[in-house]
Formats: structure tokens, C-alpha cells, sequence
């Protein structure tokens, strides 16, 4: 295996709800630097779609709810999770 | 089987109640969310709930876990349907059964409360006009 030269790890993205239907798939894979958080990442696929602001989302990575500050490792799944309306 | 679980297949109330008779149970408290027909003056034909069944699950277990530990009670149980719902069905069904109808209430109470402000499950209202949007939700 070659190491990945350009800083730069994958990860998965799942979308739900309004965020599925913006981004138009429920799930992609990102190339993202090292070191990148959510909050980098949903800055990063804000020049892509048109994303609503990220107060009232939470955050999940690989099914754990977690911080917008919390570190990427390459192959984590990352979940912006909209406000909740089950019931 | 977990005692929280996500279908996409109808929820039969009395199928579930059964799993709750237990000798030592004088009280059953049970919660039933139907699909309505109007939601803020808009006139509502159907409902598509979708989850990120994973964590939904998680969470969803979590809460019952809590209110076993918080209220007097022996058992909780709930059922969150997902998939496309028409007025009058049944999206999610809370059931908890104890020695005396206090804890009962409030344990099945706790339940729904937190269900819908933690759980992962989304509600998108298709209206009779043919408009369609997801819910905001308190956030």
C-alpha cells in the first residue's frame, strides 16, 4: 500500500431528511485534509450545495453522537444530523 | 429483539401489549401516536418518516434504559414505524408496565417526550396540494 501523499483521508457522509434531499444522495465519500473536523468538512461541502446553517445540526461519527470539533480518522462515517421530528 | 425497534411494517398495539402481562404488574400505561389529518392549518394527506436506524436504535434504548432507572417500573417498550404513513396509522407505539399506575404514566411519558427530541427519526408531511416538506422540529 502506497501512503496517501497528499494529507488528505477519506471519509463517508450520510445525509437524512432535508440534508438527503439538498445534497440529492444519501451517502458520499470525501477526500478532506488531515486534522479536519466536522465544522471544516460542513464548510468545505458548503461551496458545493447549499447547506443550511449548522446551528441546529448535531453531529455523529461512526452511530456516536460527538462534537463539531471532534477529529477525523480516515474511514469515519460522519452524520449531520437535522433536528429531530419523530413522533 | 431490543425493546426499542423501528419497522416499516404497521404496528399492532395488541401484539405488543402481550409482551408486557406480568403477574407482578398491577399497572400497563401505554402511548399511541396517530398520523393526523392537519398540521398547522394545512391539510395533510400522508406522512414519510425515514431514520438513521443505527443510532435511532441506540438512543432509542437509551431512554428506556432511563426510565427504568428513574421510575418504579418493570418494563418499557417502543416501536417507531418509518416508511410512508397514512392518517389514522400508528407512528410510534410506547408501552410500560409496573406495580401502580403512577409510575407507570410518567415512565410512558419520560418515554415520548425524549423520543421526540433525542431519536434520529424524521417526519415529511405531504399535503393535500400536493406540497411536500420535512418537519424543522424544536431543534
Amino acid at each position: 500500500m502506497t501512503e496517501n501523499m497528499s494529507d488528505s483521508i477519506n471519509i463517508k457522509i450520510q445525509y437524512f431528511a432535508a440534508l438527503r434531499e439538498i445534497t440529492g444522495c444519501a451517502c458520499e465519500t470525501l477526500s478532506v485534509p488531515v486534522g479536519s473536523n466536522p465544522k471544516t468538512v460542513y464548510q468545505q461541502l458548503n461551496n458545493q450545495y447549499d447547506l443550511p446553517t449548522q446551528k441546529r445540526l448535531k453531529i455523529a461519527i461512526n452511530d456516536c453522537f460527538c462534537s463539531w470539533e471532534s477529529v477525523l480518522t480516515s474511514d469515519d462515517t460522519l452524520v449531520f444530523i437535522p433536528p429531530v421530528t419523530g413522533g | 429483539m431490543t425493546n426499542f425497534s423501528i419497522t416499516s411494517e404497521p404496528i399492532v398495539s395488541a401484539e405488543l401489549i402481550i409482551q408486557l402481562e406480568d403477574p407482578d404488574c398491577g399497572a400497563v400505561a401505554t402511548f399511541s401516536g396517530i398520523v393526523r389529518q392537519h398540521n398547522k392549518d394545512r391539510e395533510v394527506t400522508q406522512l414519510h418518516y425515514q431514520s438513521y436506524k443505527t443510532l435511532a436504535v441506540k438512543e432509542g434504548n437509551k431512554i428506556l434504559g432511563e426510565a427504568k432507572e428513574q421510575f418504579n417500573i418493570v418494563n418499557a417498550l417502543c416501536v417507531h414505524r418509518v416508511g410512508d404513513l397514512n392518517i389514522g396509522e400508528t407512528a410510534v407505539w410506547v408501552g410500560v408496565n409496573a406495580s401502580h399506575r403512577d409510575a407507570a404514566f410518567n415512565a410512558c411519558r419520560y418515554v415520548i417526550d425524549e423520543i421526540k427530541t433525542r431519536v434520529p427519526i424524521w417526519k415529511k408531511e405531504i399535503y393535500v396540494d400536493g406540497d411536500s416538506g420535512w418537519l424543522e422540529g424544536a431543534g
